[in-house]
């Protein structure tokens, strides 16, 4: 415990001294700063630590890679297939960590960062396109760009420190949630706060398969869900992003975490980049609400559509193209659990309201979930969580439910963690997951907990207009019963009326005595 | 009258404001100091709703703010800047945060709740206020309220003063708790009937005394919704937004002149139950004291019959059906709860002479709540009318040992 909390100051600590060095960047363009030091920090460390252990190798009498001959030795130092067969990116001398922090201070610094950039991606083909050119054309001062490297230079990160990587890795990601949460929100575009992501991972259980998420931001979904599986390499990944700096986080995230995953750059509504394919998971977080996304662009045959395309397409919101492109990419058997703006469990207008019609008429919809206010950084927006399945005929080991939907209301979860934020607790998690779970398996014994969660038929939705609100069928908690009895509650209410009458003659006699006074 | 103008500053032995404690809402407590915020203080009117505690440890660091009996309050920054009233007894021990000042008068010279008098005068406040400065934010300094000159009279005289104006304030928050009595009663008696069921003996399969049977509640009542233009009032009619709805209290004391509105509202006559829909959990749910107009966030209850009135008010301000209209209201930022949902709510729906006499006994009750708000509308009016002509000598008062002698002289 005290450990972890140690761990989680010390990179607030480091976040602030970061970003002390702000000067006068955006908060937003900083990141693009800030975050690939720190991944040039990673490339440099597993290519220290690979050589190392090469040299330990080649030195000692007892291993098969033993040689006395120096100029062997430096051969096979410098092999670029020792470093790639073990993973590990080969760095040109100009582009490592040590150079840079020698040069840190030279006026030319912005050129040799570029420049490292330029040579990594030369050596290693797999990583063009990661690493911007930013440095150059940034306004930072070059005296706080050296006093970044200085931060990211510390002993924490060095060679020496066994699990430098992984708190790399962490550092990254506890960067770009900072990040997100100074910079605000553009376009209904918000960073997925880490328990909301760990409560969809939680309940879809992806343990091995395939895995899309066609808003994928810097990869965080990823991240996590790789956490959750058992098998490091029993998930494979898609992402899809729509700006392109946000790719280049997300590819170098998913790399320090040491994720493979495949993240292509495009609007994934208008230009998807998984066309025809699908997979056994969809997690996302799509941007709330979005106007005016491009509708027209769409074409009346796309095989997305639901319903006919009048119905199923509005540029007033894309609420529902995400949830018909969700769908689309499913496999059968697939199920897919996201993250909505709350007026979509209810909205009426057209190009939505169809849509969920049909979502439930044909059966699609396997559970939502209402969550608490406030869960996310820059908003106290709430919102809510769907899923959509196609496994729910009672194959693979579930249970058939294609008439049932389950209804959670979280309402009530969660802790405050600042006055303006909520957490949702590993306690919470579990008992909502097991919800979930309990309704798909085919030996779970479900019992409705009031106030809480419910399954209710497609009839009973049909019957409440295709209104999705978990309140609607949940019903209230049993409100704790005030267990004054009525004669003894009744009783002390008189008495204190009595009291009050009196008070009032009281008073009123004094007032009148006080007022007469005036005009006598 | 003899009067003097001196500083606040002379006359007071302390001006402070205080501090907001380290940790935020993770000090606060259920019991022990009271924290005093902005929020607890009104004009005249100390508002313990939403009032705070803190520990001993967190009390005794800030004991430089402690809060003595009578001391004067006064918020010194924000929207409610300005508002002062006296420190209740029952709030005491007590601490003040960095939104609220001190004012502690010297009681050989100044009465302090002279000195509330006197910055609730509106023209004192409006003078005071001019001095609040601080860029995009007002605020009132230490310095401000030090050197603001204010007239007093002699002592004898500023506590007669005080005795008049007073008397009406004691009765005008005698009458709020009056009401709240009722309140509570009202509702202890429709859980007690229509809850526990507890006065009848004999029952049915569906756990419902005999005679009775289960309805929703658009069997017993309806909507009233007739909208009307804003050109068409007369402007003296009253209106009633959300903003003055309390929370949690069906006391409709306040509500303004309809000169202002300028767009649609709805109509209610005397009686009628407001219900405030949006963001239902603030439970903002009262009785119409008057005819008039209201904000189309407000659905305006009728029963469908007189008798019905008693179940309707007892039902709708029980905390488990404003659970359910919370739970079924839609809207992501502002939750708005629907009448379509509310009326399928399950009510117990007894035989006729059971409903009348439910109905003569709750009526009673809103009739004294309703009789209240006009006494104390009339309080108000009074004690607003004689403030300033009290302070300004125009009404002149006699020192209470003259009154006193003249008693005795005449008796």
């Amino acid at each position: 415990m005290a450990s972890a909390k140690a761990d989680i100051n010390f990179e607030k600590e480091l976040f602030e001294a970061a970003n002390r060095m702000r000067a006068t960047v955006a908060p937003a363009d900083y990141k693009h700063i800030v975050l690939p030091l720190i991944f040039l920090r990673y490339l440099s460390l597993r290519y220290d630590k690979r050589r190392k252990e090469l040299e330990v190798q080649l030195s000692d009498p007892n291993s098969p890679m033993y040689f006395s001959d120096e100029e062997i030795v430096r051969e096979i130092l410098e092999d670029r297939d020792q470093y790639i067969a073990e993973r590990v990116y080969v760095l040109p001398e100009e582009a490592h960590w040590s150079y840079i922090v020698k040069n840190a201070k030279q006026p030319n610094i912005k050129e040799i960062l570029d420049n490292a950039m330029k040579l990594i991606e030369a050596e290693n083909d797999d990583l063009v396109g990661v690493l911007p050119r930013i440095y150059r054309s940034t306004n930072l001062p070059i005296e706080n760009l050296a006093s970044l490297i200085e931060i990211f230079s510390r002993d924490t990160f060095s060679s020496s420190s066994d699990d430098a990587v992984d708190v790399l890795g962490r550092v990254f990601e506890y960067f770009i949630g900072n990040f997100a949460s100074s910079e605000g929100s553009r376009g209904g575009q918000f960073f997925t706060p880490s328990s909301i992501v760990e409560l969809l991972v939680a309940m879809l259980e992806p343990e091995s398969g395939t895995f899309l998420d066609p808003a994928c931001g810097s990869g965080g979904m990823f991240v996590q869900s790789q956490r959750y599986s058992k098998n490091k390499y029993a998930l494979s990944f898609y992402g899809q992003e729509s700006v392109d700096l946000t790719v280049r986080l997300g590819k170098m995230n998913v790399l320090m975490h040491g994720i493979n995953a495949d993240i292509r750059l495009g609007d994934s509504l208008l230009n998807d980049q998984y066309k025809d394919q699908q997979f056994d998971f969809v997690i996302a977080n799509p941007p709330f609400n979005q106007k005016l996304w491009g509708a027209e662009k769409i074409q009346k045959n796309d095989p997305r559509l639901i319903t006919d395309y009048d119905k199923a397409v509005t540029d007033g919101n894309a609420n529902y193209m995400w949830m018909q492109h969700f769908l689309y990419h499913l496999k059968d058997g697939g199920t897919a659990g996201f993250v909505m703006a709350n007026g979509a469990m209810t909205t009426n207008n057209s190009g939505e309201k169809d849509v969920r019609q049909k979502l439930v008429d044909e059966g699609y919809i396997d559970c939502v979930v209402q969550l608490p206010e406030k869960l996310f950084f820059t908003t106290g927006i709430p919102c809510c969580l769907f899923f959509l399945s196609k496994n729910r005929d009672g194959e693979k080991g579930y249970r058939a439910r294609k008439n049932e939907m389950l209804f959670i209301d979280a309402r009530k979860k969660g802790v405050m963690v600042s006055r303006k934020q909520r957490v949702l607790t590993q306690e919470d998690i579990a008992e909502i997951a097991a919800a979930y779970h309990t309704f798909r398996s085919v030996n779970g014994k479900f019992e409705s907990v009031e106030g809480f969660f419910k399954v209710a038929t497609i009839e009973e939705i049909q019957g409440n207009d295709y209104k999705l609100t978990p309140g609607i069928y949940v019903g209230t908690e049993e409100t704790e019963i005030d267990d004054v009895p009525f004669e003894e509650k009744m009783t002390e209410l008189m008495c204190r009326l009595q009291e009050q009458f009196i008070e009032s003659n009281r008073l009123q006699e004094r007032i009148t005595r006080n007022l007469e006074a005036l005009i006598s | 009258m003899i009067m003097k103008t001196m500083k606040i500053g002379d006359l007071t032995n302390k001006i402070g404001s205080g501090v907001t404690p380290r940790g935020g809402e993770k000090v606060y407590q259920l019991e022990g100091t009271s924290l005093i915020r902005s929020q607890n203080v009104y004009d005249y009117q100390f508002v313990k709703n939403g009032l705070v505690f803190i520990g001993e440890d967190v009390a005794a660091r800030m004991k430089g703010v402690e809060i003595y009996r009578n001391d004067v309050l006064i918020n010194i920054t924000g929207d409610s800047i300005g508002r002062c009233c006296i420190v209740p007894d029952d709030a005491i021990p007590a601490r003040v945060n960095q939104h609220v000042c001190i004012l502690r008068a010297d009681r050989s010279r100044l009465n302090p709740r002279y000195l509330m008098y006197y910055l609730n005068e509106p023209m004192n406040k409006n003078q005071l206020l001019n001095q609040a400065h601080g860029g995009t934010r007002k605020a009132l300094t230490k310095g401000i309220l030090e050197s603001f000159e204010i007239n007093v009279p002699p002592l004898s005289i500023q506590e007669r003063i005080v005795e008049i104006l007073g008397s009406l304030d004691e009765k005008i928050e005698l009458n709020r708790r009056m009401n709240e009595t009722f309140e509570q009663m009202a509702m202890a008696l429709y859980k007690h009937w229509f809850v526990d069921f507890a006065p009848f003996e004999e029952f049915m399969d569906n756990d419902l005394p005999i005679g009775w049977r289960w309805g929703t509640l658009n069997e017993i009542s309806y909507v009233h919704k007739v909208q009307v233009d804003p050109s068409e009032l007369d402007e003296t009619c009253p209106y009633i937004g959300l903003e003055h709805m309390p929370k949690g209290n069906v006391t409709l004391e306040e509500w303004e002149n309809s000169n202002k509105v300028t767009s649609h509202k709805f109509m209610f006559g005397k009686g009628d139950i407001l219900f405030g829909k949006l963001r239902p959990y603030f439970k903002k749910v009262g009785v119409a004291p008057i005819d008039g107009v209201c904000s189309t966030d407000i659905l305006v209850l009728k029963p469908l019959k007189n008798e019905y009135f008693g179940m309707l008010f007892g039902q709708v301000i029980q905390d488990a059906f404003i659970d359910y209209c919370t739970s079924t209201s839609g809207g992501t930022k502002m939750p708005r709860c629907d009448w379509k949902e509310m009326a399928k709510y399950n009510v117990p729906i007894p035989p006729d002479s059971i409903r009348n006499e439910f109905n003569q006994k709750t009526a009673a009750f809103v009739d004294q709540i309703v009789a209240n708000i006009h006494e104390n509308r009339a309080l108000i009016e009074t004690r607003n009318y004689l403030l300033p002509r009290l302070l300004s000598g125009e009404i002149e008062v006699r020192a209470a040992e003259e009154q006193v002698e003249e008693v005795l002289a005449g008796g």
